[in-house]
């Protein structure tokens, strides 16, 4: 039963007479369901602005960044792709928890791909704890530590 | 025997003393300008950490003893306004970000691609710092004297 069918039976059978409980379930509702379809609309945009940057990078890192997108979507779902100054990215609460940087031109000058985590990532342990890596392939060994990592960043 | 003292001696130098002489001045303005870059480097350097924030501060300091010591070779520079050094070509090989550089929880120890840290396929490029013991001096140190293997 969606709230829309419901709302209009319920005008016309009951000649508009809402509790202020229902009318404040049923407005509560409608701001849910715009905020998921703006949600769902800004996840297929971050997407494809994310899958846009990964195909500027040279081979084999284009392979490596669709590669690890894969890995995170998967990994941590609710992880929103988008770009961050032009990079991939993953945010949770419109916060960058991840990116991946493999730009050669300077003054990057990258010879591998960056794979790096923000501040809201919570990767703490100890003093000291890494916070970007270098990556020149991935076989199943580099794949399962950037999945644990950022299962890992997400708490 | 000095290239001078044969000088003096004889009307004039060879054509391969005179190289060998003009080689050597400027090598000595290399070496003066370098020393003045490092002297200007290392002021830079210990500005930007002065002007930092506790506990930013006391660890920056100690950082930059670290990677001296570590790796004397490498120039002091700033570079974004973060104490950084780099190798003879002017590239930068690790830097210090300050917690409050970006106000974050944590300052990093970061490396660039010109670092020489690969290991394997994957390795860790920078680092988060809460704090500094002799563990993460002793862990600092190796790092910065591997990436300038």
């Amino acid at each position: 039963m969606s709230p829309k069918t419901d709302t209009k039976k319920s005008t016309k059978n009951t000649g508009g007479l809402f509790s202020a409980g229902e009318k404040a379930a049923i407005k509560a509702r409608a701001q849910e369901l715009k905020a998921e379809a703006r949600a769902s609309k800004d996840r297929a945009e971050g997407e494809r602005a994310v899958l846009a940057a990964i195909a500027k990078m040279p081979a084999p890192y284009r392979a490596m960044g669709e590669r690890i997108h894969k890995i995170i979507t998967a990994s941590a779902p609710s992880l929103m792709p988008k770009t961050w100054y032009g990079l991939p990215a993953y945010a949770n609460d419109n916060k960058i928890v991840c990116y991946m940087r493999m730009n050669p031109k300077p003054p990057y000058n990258d010879r591998y791909m960056n794979f790096g985590f923000n501040e809201a990532a919570k990767l703490d342990e100890g003093n000291i704890w890494s916070t970007t890596f270098a990556l020149v392939k991935l076989t199943p060994a580099e794949e399962t530590i950037i999945a644990t990592l950022v299962k890992k960043a997400m708490g | 025997m000095s290239p001078k003292k044969d000088a003096q001696k004889s009307s004039g130098f060879t054509a391969e003393e005179k190289a060998a002489m003009k080689e050597r001045a400027k090598e000595m303005k290399a070496e003066a300008r370098a020393s003045r870059n490092r002297e200007e480097g290392e002021k830079a350097i210990l500005g930007a950490i002065n002007a930092m924030k506790e506990p930013d501060r006391s660890m920056g300091k100690r950082i930059h003893e670290i990677v001296t010591a570590a790796a004397p070779d490498l120039m002091p520079k700033t570079w974004y306004g973060m104490p950084a050094y780099a190798d003879k070509d002017g590239k930068v090989i690790c830097f210090f970000q300050a917690a409050g550089k970006f106000n974050v929880r944590y300052a990093t120890f970061g490396f660039q691609p010109d670092a020489k840290l690969d290991d394997g396929n994957m390795w860790a490029a920078s680092f988060a710092l809460i704090k500094l013991t002799a563990a993460e001096e002793k862990k600092i140190a190796a790092l910065v004297k591997k990436a300038v293997g």
